[in-house]
Protein backbone atom coordinates (compact mmCIF):
# COMPACT_ATOMS: atom_id res chain seq x y z
CA UNK A 1 0.00 0.00 0.00
CA UNK A 2 1.58 3.72 -0.54
CA UNK A 3 1.89 5.38 2.01
CA UNK A 4 -0.79 8.14 2.62
CA UNK A 5 2.05 10.64 4.20
CA UNK A 6 5.37 10.46 2.03
CA UNK A 7 8.68 11.66 3.72
CA UNK A 8 9.26 14.56 1.74
CA UNK A 9 7.56 16.26 -1.18
CA UNK A 10 8.67 18.41 -4.11
CA UNK A 11 7.36 21.97 -2.53
CA UNK A 12 9.36 20.94 0.58
CA UNK A 13 12.61 22.30 -0.72
CA UNK A 14 10.83 26.11 -1.15
CA UNK A 15 10.42 25.91 2.81
CA UNK A 16 13.91 24.59 3.41
CA UNK A 17 15.10 27.91 0.93
CA UNK A 18 13.23 30.34 3.37
CA UNK A 19 14.35 28.16 6.42
CA UNK A 20 17.76 28.93 5.00
CA UNK A 21 17.27 32.78 3.90
CA UNK A 22 15.90 33.40 6.97
CA UNK A 23 18.98 31.95 9.12
CA UNK A 24 21.24 33.92 6.73
CA UNK A 25 19.21 37.08 7.32
CA UNK A 26 19.35 36.38 11.13
CA UNK A 27 23.43 36.00 10.92
CA UNK A 28 23.89 39.10 8.60
CA UNK A 29 21.77 41.46 11.60
CA UNK A 30 24.12 39.53 14.45
CA UNK A 31 27.26 40.49 13.01
CA UNK A 32 26.71 43.58 11.92
CA UNK A 33 25.67 44.81 15.48
CA UNK A 34 29.41 45.20 15.94
CA UNK A 35 30.80 43.66 19.13
CA UNK A 36 29.61 44.54 22.56
CA UNK A 37 31.34 45.92 25.37
CA UNK A 38 32.80 45.27 28.87
CA UNK A 39 29.90 46.51 30.73
CA UNK A 40 27.45 44.75 31.81
CA UNK A 41 23.69 46.09 32.08
CA UNK A 42 21.12 45.56 34.16
CA UNK A 43 17.31 45.88 32.54
CA UNK A 44 14.64 45.75 34.87
CA UNK A 45 10.85 46.60 33.03
CA UNK A 46 12.77 47.11 29.52
CA UNK A 47 14.38 50.21 32.15
CA UNK A 48 18.09 49.95 32.57
CA UNK A 49 18.78 50.33 36.09
CA UNK A 50 22.18 49.29 36.67
CA UNK A 51 25.70 48.89 35.12
CA UNK A 52 28.60 46.78 36.44
CA UNK A 53 32.09 46.54 34.32
CA UNK A 54 33.21 43.12 33.99
CA UNK A 55 36.82 44.24 35.29
CA UNK A 56 35.52 44.35 38.83
CA UNK A 57 34.07 41.31 40.45
CA UNK A 58 30.75 42.60 41.83
CA UNK A 59 27.79 41.04 43.21
CA UNK A 60 24.59 42.50 42.84
CA UNK A 61 21.01 41.56 44.40
CA UNK A 62 17.94 42.57 42.33
CA UNK A 63 14.96 42.57 44.65
CA UNK A 64 11.42 43.43 43.60
CA UNK A 65 7.78 42.44 43.75
CA UNK A 66 8.12 40.09 41.40
CA UNK A 67 11.30 38.09 43.03
CA UNK A 68 15.00 38.06 43.52
CA UNK A 69 17.84 37.29 41.29
CA UNK A 70 21.65 37.72 42.19
CA UNK A 71 23.74 39.18 39.75
CA UNK A 72 27.46 38.24 39.70
CA UNK A 73 30.89 39.38 37.91
CA UNK A 74 33.81 37.27 38.56
CA UNK A 75 36.59 37.02 35.87
CA UNK A 76 35.41 39.34 33.30
CA UNK A 77 32.64 37.49 33.59
CA UNK A 78 28.47 38.06 34.34
CA UNK A 79 25.81 35.47 35.35
CA UNK A 80 22.86 34.74 37.57
CA UNK A 81 24.29 32.84 40.65
CA UNK A 82 20.58 32.56 42.17
CA UNK A 83 17.22 33.49 41.53
CA UNK A 84 13.88 32.60 42.82
CA UNK A 85 11.75 32.45 39.66
CA UNK A 86 10.26 29.00 38.79
CA UNK A 87 12.33 28.14 35.91
CA UNK A 88 15.63 29.11 36.72
CA UNK A 89 16.25 29.48 32.98
CA UNK A 90 18.46 32.82 33.78
CA UNK A 91 20.72 30.88 36.65
CA UNK A 92 21.26 28.02 34.32
CA UNK A 93 21.97 30.37 31.15
CA UNK A 94 25.89 30.17 30.12
CA UNK A 95 28.08 33.06 31.67
CA UNK A 96 28.60 36.37 29.12
CA UNK A 97 32.15 37.79 28.56
CA UNK A 98 33.01 40.67 27.10
CA UNK A 99 31.73 40.79 23.32
CA UNK A 100 29.60 38.27 23.65
CA UNK A 101 26.16 39.38 21.93
CA UNK A 102 24.02 36.93 23.84
CA UNK A 103 21.86 38.07 26.46
CA UNK A 104 20.96 36.55 30.16
CA UNK A 105 17.15 37.36 30.23
CA UNK A 106 14.63 35.88 33.52
CA UNK A 107 11.17 36.31 31.95
CA UNK A 108 9.10 35.84 34.84
CA UNK A 109 11.35 38.89 36.72
CA UNK A 110 11.39 41.01 33.88
CA UNK A 111 15.16 40.91 34.36
CA UNK A 112 17.61 41.46 31.40
CA UNK A 113 21.47 41.37 31.26
CA UNK A 114 23.05 42.34 28.50
CA UNK A 115 26.77 44.05 27.21
CA UNK A 116 27.21 47.16 26.12
CA UNK A 117 29.84 50.03 25.70
CA UNK A 118 31.06 48.69 22.63
CA UNK A 119 31.15 49.52 19.23
CA UNK A 120 27.68 47.66 18.42
CA UNK A 121 25.86 48.10 21.81
CA UNK B 1 -20.29 15.10 5.86
CA UNK B 2 -23.33 16.42 7.74
CA UNK B 3 -22.09 19.33 10.34
CA UNK B 4 -24.01 16.82 13.33
CA UNK B 5 -21.16 14.17 12.93
CA UNK B 6 -18.46 16.49 12.70
CA UNK B 7 -18.12 16.77 16.57
CA UNK B 8 -19.97 13.42 17.59
CA UNK B 9 -19.63 12.48 21.07
CA UNK B 10 -16.87 9.39 20.48
CA UNK B 11 -14.67 12.40 18.65
CA UNK B 12 -14.93 14.67 21.63
CA UNK B 13 -13.84 11.73 23.31
CA UNK B 14 -11.03 11.17 21.72
CA UNK B 15 -10.09 15.01 21.62
CA UNK B 16 -10.12 15.32 25.08
CA UNK B 17 -8.19 12.44 25.51
CA UNK B 18 -5.61 14.35 23.35
CA UNK B 19 -5.57 16.88 25.04
CA UNK B 20 -4.67 15.04 28.01
CA UNK B 21 -1.77 13.43 26.44
CA UNK B 22 -0.61 17.04 25.60
CA UNK B 23 -0.74 18.29 28.58
CA UNK B 24 1.20 15.67 30.11
CA UNK B 25 4.01 16.23 27.46
CA UNK B 26 3.75 19.37 28.20
CA UNK B 27 4.15 18.99 31.79
CA UNK B 28 7.21 16.29 31.81
CA UNK B 29 8.86 18.80 28.96
CA UNK B 30 8.50 21.56 31.44
CA UNK B 31 10.06 19.44 34.77
CA UNK B 32 12.74 17.60 32.90
CA UNK B 33 14.54 20.43 30.69
CA UNK B 34 16.93 19.74 27.92
CA UNK B 35 19.71 21.77 27.04
CA UNK B 36 19.62 22.62 23.58
CA UNK B 37 22.33 25.54 23.74
CA UNK B 38 19.32 28.15 24.56
CA UNK B 39 18.34 28.08 27.94
CA UNK B 40 14.18 27.39 28.53
CA UNK B 41 14.34 25.63 24.69
CA UNK B 42 11.69 22.52 24.83
CA UNK B 43 11.38 19.83 22.26
CA UNK B 44 8.16 20.82 22.14
CA UNK B 45 6.85 17.70 21.54
CA UNK B 46 3.07 18.59 22.46
CA UNK B 47 2.95 19.73 19.12
CA UNK B 48 2.84 16.12 17.70
CA UNK B 49 -0.87 16.38 19.19
CA UNK B 50 -1.72 19.38 16.90
CA UNK B 51 -0.25 18.69 13.84
CA UNK B 52 -1.86 14.82 14.40
CA UNK B 53 -5.09 16.36 14.62
CA UNK B 54 -4.28 18.82 12.22
CA UNK B 55 -3.33 16.01 9.71
CA UNK B 56 -6.15 13.50 10.37
CA UNK B 57 -9.13 15.85 11.18
CA UNK B 58 -8.88 19.60 10.62
CA UNK B 59 -7.81 23.29 11.87
CA UNK B 60 -10.92 23.44 14.21
CA UNK B 61 -10.06 19.94 16.14
CA UNK B 62 -6.13 20.79 16.56
CA UNK B 63 -7.10 24.69 17.43
CA UNK B 64 -9.56 23.56 20.12
CA UNK B 65 -6.91 21.18 21.69
CA UNK B 66 -4.65 23.55 20.88
CA UNK B 67 -6.02 26.37 23.30
CA UNK B 68 -7.34 23.85 25.49
CA UNK B 69 -3.55 22.60 26.31
CA UNK B 70 -2.29 26.12 26.44
CA UNK B 71 -4.69 27.59 29.10
CA UNK B 72 -4.85 24.45 31.21
CA UNK B 73 -1.29 24.60 31.20
CA UNK B 74 -0.98 28.21 32.40
CA UNK B 75 -4.02 27.27 35.33
CA UNK B 76 -2.40 24.47 36.45
CA UNK B 77 1.85 24.77 35.55
CA UNK B 78 3.10 27.71 34.70
CA UNK B 79 0.97 31.54 35.15
CA UNK B 80 0.13 34.51 33.47
CA UNK B 81 3.85 35.60 31.99
CA UNK B 82 4.85 32.08 30.47
CA UNK B 83 0.77 32.11 29.56
CA UNK B 84 1.85 34.95 27.08
CA UNK B 85 4.48 33.24 25.77
CA UNK B 86 3.07 30.31 24.81
CA UNK B 87 -0.13 31.55 23.40
CA UNK B 88 2.29 33.44 20.96
CA UNK B 89 3.72 30.73 20.07
CA UNK B 90 1.02 27.80 19.92
CA UNK B 91 -1.04 30.75 17.88
CA UNK B 92 1.39 31.74 15.24
CA UNK B 93 2.62 28.60 14.55
CA UNK B 94 -0.79 26.93 14.40
CA UNK B 95 -1.49 29.75 11.82
CA UNK B 96 0.90 28.81 9.61
CA UNK B 97 0.73 24.97 10.20
CA UNK B 98 -2.61 25.27 8.92
CA UNK B 99 -2.25 27.45 5.89
CA UNK B 100 0.64 24.83 4.67
CA UNK B 101 -1.24 21.98 5.87
CA UNK B 102 -4.30 24.16 3.30
CA UNK B 103 -2.22 24.18 0.49
CA UNK B 104 -1.47 20.58 0.61
CA UNK B 105 1.69 20.41 -0.92
CA UNK B 106 4.24 20.03 1.70
CA UNK B 107 5.53 17.22 3.70
CA UNK B 108 4.63 16.66 7.38
CA UNK B 109 7.61 16.79 8.34
CA UNK B 110 7.93 20.43 6.55
CA UNK B 111 4.78 21.59 8.21
CA UNK B 112 6.13 20.24 11.33
CA UNK B 113 9.38 22.21 10.81
CA UNK B 114 7.54 25.71 9.70
CA UNK B 115 6.11 24.98 13.24
CA UNK B 116 8.61 24.87 15.22
CA UNK B 117 10.48 27.72 13.67
CA UNK B 118 7.08 29.73 13.61
CA UNK B 119 7.08 28.90 17.58
CA UNK B 120 10.02 30.34 18.26
CA UNK B 121 9.63 33.36 16.56
CA UNK B 122 6.59 34.27 17.71
CA UNK B 123 7.85 33.87 21.71
CA UNK B 124 11.12 36.01 20.66
CA UNK B 125 8.36 38.28 19.52
CA UNK B 126 7.23 38.49 22.82
CA UNK B 127 10.58 38.61 24.78
CA UNK B 128 11.31 41.40 22.33
CA UNK B 129 8.17 43.34 23.84
CA UNK B 130 8.19 42.85 26.87
CA UNK B 131 12.54 43.06 27.42
CA UNK B 132 13.53 45.33 24.59
CA UNK B 133 14.64 44.98 20.69
CA UNK B 134 18.58 44.03 22.47
CA UNK B 135 17.43 40.49 23.49
CA UNK B 136 16.42 40.14 20.11
CA UNK B 137 19.02 39.74 17.55
CA UNK B 138 21.83 37.20 18.72
CA UNK B 139 19.17 34.71 19.49
CA UNK B 140 17.44 34.69 16.42
CA UNK B 141 19.70 32.33 14.50
CA UNK B 142 19.17 29.51 17.50
CA UNK B 143 15.97 30.11 17.68
CA UNK B 144 16.00 29.47 13.95
CA UNK B 145 17.75 26.27 13.94
CA UNK B 146 16.93 24.38 16.81
CA UNK B 147 13.07 25.57 15.60
CA UNK B 148 13.72 23.47 12.58
CA UNK B 149 15.51 20.46 14.57
CA UNK B 150 13.25 19.96 16.95
CA UNK B 151 10.45 20.41 14.10
CA UNK B 152 11.53 18.22 12.17
CA UNK B 153 12.00 15.21 15.19
CA UNK B 154 8.45 16.00 16.25
CA UNK B 155 7.07 15.91 12.17
CA UNK B 156 9.14 12.46 11.58
CA UNK B 157 7.20 11.14 14.78
CA UNK B 158 4.06 12.29 13.34
CA UNK B 159 4.05 10.89 10.02
CA UNK B 160 4.78 7.22 11.80
CA UNK B 161 2.10 8.12 13.97
CA UNK B 162 -0.38 9.20 10.72
CA UNK B 163 0.59 6.25 8.62
CA UNK B 164 -1.06 4.24 11.35
CA UNK B 165 -4.04 5.38 10.62
CA UNK B 166 -5.60 5.12 14.08
CA UNK B 167 -8.28 7.43 13.87
CA UNK B 168 -9.46 5.10 10.94
CA UNK B 169 -9.68 2.06 12.71
CA UNK B 170 -11.31 3.43 16.08
CA UNK B 171 -13.87 4.71 13.97
CA UNK B 172 -14.10 8.36 13.67
CA UNK B 173 -14.31 9.29 10.28
CA UNK B 174 -11.60 12.24 9.43
CA UNK B 175 -12.68 14.98 7.23
CA UNK B 176 -10.23 14.10 4.70
CA UNK B 177 -10.75 10.22 4.55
Amino acid sequence: MKEKYPLFKKADLLLAAALLFAVGLSLFFLFSGGKTGETAVVYLDGERCAALPLSEDTALEIVTDRGRNLVVVENGKVFVKEADCPDLVCVHTPALSAGDPKTIACLPHRLVILLEGGDGA
Amino acid sequence: MSKKSRFSAKKTAFCGAMTAFALGISYVEAILPLDLGIPGAKPGLANLVSLFLLFSFGPAEAGTVLLARILLSALLFSGPIPLLYSLAGGVLSFLGMWLLRHADRFSVTAVSMAGGVLHNVGQLAVAALLLGRATLRAWLPYLLLVGALTGAIVGLLTRLLLNRQIPEKLGLTPKNA
